[in-house]
């Protein structure tokens, strides 16, 4: 599975939406249930499927599906 | 996840709960990630309980910190546990108001069970970051004041609330004050270590129970349990690995507390009691004992020879020759489990699923006691699927592991150790032993006759209060009003005059069943009321309850009581016997006092029922004989 695919599939089970809902540029502007608690739970949920962790100051700047994917091809060995 | 979520969709769309069930509980089972977790727990919503068979139950968290990331992993991790959660929790810190407040959120969600999880550094803020300045007496009044805060807030339950309680224990500083030298008297360790002797003190006199933070603590890693970057952005103090933990040691309360504890153990022999195939290595070529692989073998059976020794049941379901396994079992010397260990067996080529179902009916128990654990694939995703009231768990990985799994699973975790537990393995190997000798016999009369049986029935005394509990925790079938009873609920009776609790303890020709029954009654104004009757079900089918009943009329008649009400309150799983009153004589009754539960059923009759044939009656109290 691409970076996308895994990233959507976490933000579909946190937000309790279908995946094929969810495009690059969805965010909390757009989706109504993705809060700030959501969000961190996405976050954590990313973290725990990637293997990674997000610095403190980091976390609410990522706020699309794209911002998640990028910052994972970037951080992840 | 996407496939998890349609599937369940489509087999809900069906109308198919049983299968949603299934395949929601198969993927927790699979990769109990975060994200599967968040998916259960919301498709779980849409699943009909009882369609489902699972058991509901209503879980409130009063913690002093965000919870909800909790709240998801807990649902998904209960339902292979045929548990169907409901969760609340109190707005951030409100906990205590919310206890305190009749029209309060919590009041009206009334759990059936309370977890109270407080942070060590907020409950107990001085010994955790100021503990030198405390002082010898300091800390006493500190240690004083973590104890009241939650004594206190256990008070505010019990003003309104019978419900099960877990209380977390504080676990100790991760970077004591005193550093290396810390483990001293004086030191953060043994302050922690008194406000949880503490703790545990004042769970047993509530009624519940004190969860060992230390040892999950340990097992997770202090790196891994804690996140602070989390706790300082949102109140959230738990790493990933922490809350998965906590989700199921509390799943695991959850089980023994809903009468949803597994009972048997069953086990596949391949790969599973030892390394490879039997039917093609021979006696001599399989993997087990003293070097690797074969000495993870062995330790996964001493694993499971403790798990029998706290009162879990042991039976074999596999593909294999069973003549060559029973040599094998006899003969090879680093074999730590031998025939005897197991209650029941099917080792013979049939469809392990169809195997399943015969040895729960050979120790007539439900499938739902079930544990079976397997290696294979193919065959877990086929137990699973077919019977999805079994729990399958796959072993993985390399042997070595297994023995560690299984100790730290707490698949069959229980909240009493008793006699019982110890003998229960034998006495499920006598009832095998019955079973051979009714068939052997052609008249069920005769066969009674033959067993020569002995009830003793006695008033719940010191050494049987812990039993009696832990039989209303345990029985579902018959189980007329499956009220879940603790130790010190039933000690109380033993002080009011009205109440009469009784235990009943069988033997027969094949030997000592030890205590089988529970009762209660409540004898008021020429009335008793029978609140409570439970049978194990190893012993039902012969007349043992109609003993029990005949005693109970007795006991009544010698307090001047005519008039018997019996209360009978439906389940799923109670069904069975849900006639057993009104097929001995008892009328509905019509008499629903306002003070009677609205979910019980009343069932009266008069007088005095006479004892069954076949069954000798000891009592040990003058009241019984008259």
């Amino acid at each position: 599975m691409s970076t996308a695919d895994r990233v959507k599939s976490v933000v579909a089970a946190v937000l309790k939406v279908p995946e094929q809902s969810l495009t690059p540029q969805s965010s909390p502007d757009e989706i109504q249930a993705w809060d700030s608690m959501r969000h961190l739970q996405i976050i954590l949920g990313l973290e725990e499927e990637f293997g990674v962790q997000f610095a403190a100051d980091e976390i609410d700047g990522l706020q699309t599906i794209n911002a998640l994917c990028a910052w994972l091809d970037e951080h992840r060995g | 996840m996407s496939d998890l979520r349609s599937n369940v969709e489509g087999l809900l769309a069906a109308g198919n709960h049983r299968a949603a069930r299934a395949a929601l509980a198969a993927a927790v089972l699979t990769k109990p990630s975060t994200a599967t977790c968040h998916v259960v727990a919301d498709k779980l919503t849409q699943i009909d309980p009882v369609e489902a068979g699972l058991t509901p139950v209503k879980v409130a968290y009063l913690t002093n910190y965000t919870v909800d990331p909790l709240l998801p992993l807990l649902a998904a991790r209960a339902l292979p546990s045929g548990l169907t959660v409901t969760t609340y929790a109190p707005g951030f810190d409100l906990w205590m108001q919310e206890l305190v407040e009749p029209s309060s959120g919590l009041r009206q969600f009334n759990p059936e069970v309370v977890i109270v999880d407080l942070l060590p550094e907020q409950v107990a803020q001085d010994l955790t970051t100021r503990f030198l300045a405390l002082g010898r007496e300091g800390v006493e009044q500190a240690v004083n004041a973590a104890v009241s805060v939650i004594e206190n807030g256990i008070g505010a339950l019990r003003q309104w609330s019978k419900a099960r309680l877990l209380v977390s224990a504080l676990p100790r500083p991760l970077g004591p004050s005193l550093g290396i030298i810390d483990a001293i008297p004086s030191g953060q360790k043994a302050a922690f270590a008194s406000i949880n002797e503490r703790l545990r003190d004042l769970c047993q006199s509530a009624g519940g129970h004190l969860v060992d933070t230390d040892r999950l603590v340990a097992e997770v890693g202090w790196s891994g349990w804690r996140d602070y970057r989390m706790w300082s952005i949102a109140r959230m103090p738990y790493g990933n690995a922490a809350m998965h933990r906590l989700a199921d040691e509390h799943v695991r309360y959850l089980r023994a507390l809903m009468g949803r504890g597994r009972k048997v153990l069953v086990l596949d022999l391949d790969d599973t009691l030892w390394g490879g195939v039997l039917g093609e290595r021979g006696e001599h070529a399989i993997d087990l004992g003293g070097t690797h692989p074969g000495s993870g073998f062995v330790d996964f059976q001493h694993a499971i020879a403790e798990l029998r020794r706290r009162g879990v049941i042991l039976a074999l379901n596999s593909s294999n020759d069973v003549d060559e396994v029973l040599g094998v079992m006899r003969r090879h010397e680093a074999m730590v489990l031998r025939p005897d260990d197991f209650s029941a067996m099917r080792v013979n080529w049939q469809d392990k699923a169809e195997n399943m179902v015969a040895l729960a009916d050979e120790l007539n128990l439900g499938l739902d006691s079930f544990v079976f654990i397997d290696n294979s694939d193919t065959e877990c995703a086929r137990l699973r699927d077919a019977l999805p009231e079994v729990l399958t768990c796959q072993l993985t990985g390399d042997p070595s592991g297994y023995g560690p799994w299984l100790r730290q699973s707490g698949l069959f975790d229980s909240l009493g150790y008793s006699d019982e537990d110890r003998q229960r393995g034998e006495m499920y190997r006598d009832e095998v032993k019955r079973e051979q000798h009714r068939q052997s016999i052609g008249s069920l009369d005769e066969f009674l006759e033959s067993l020569q049986m002995e009830l003793t029935a006695e008033h719940v005394g010191d050494a049987t209060v812990a039993r009696a509990a832990d039989l209303t925790q345990r029985t579902n079938q018959f189980n007329m009003t499956t009220e879940r009873r603790t130790a010190d609920e039933i000690r109380g009776w033993r002080e009011a005059r009205d109440r009469v609790a009784l235990v009943f303890s069988l033997k027969d020709r094949f030997g000592a069943q030890g205590i089988i029954a529970f009762a209660a009654m409540q004898i008021t104004g020429g009335r008793a009321v029978i609140t409570d009757l439970l049978v194990s079900c190893r012993v039902l089918k012969r007349h043992v309850e109609d003993a029990i009943l005949a005693v109970l009329t007795e006991h009544a008649a010698a307090r001047g009581a005519e008039q018997i009400v019996a209360c009978v309150r439906p389940t799923r799983r109670n069904a069975p016997f849900i006639d057993f009153y009104p097929s001995r004589g008892f009328s509905a009754s019509d008499d629903a006092a306002p003070a009677f539960d609205p979910t019980l059923q009343l069932f009266t009759r008069r007088g005095r029922i006479p004892r069954p044939k076949h069954i000798a009656i000891q009592a040990t109290e003058a009241p019984l004989h008259s």
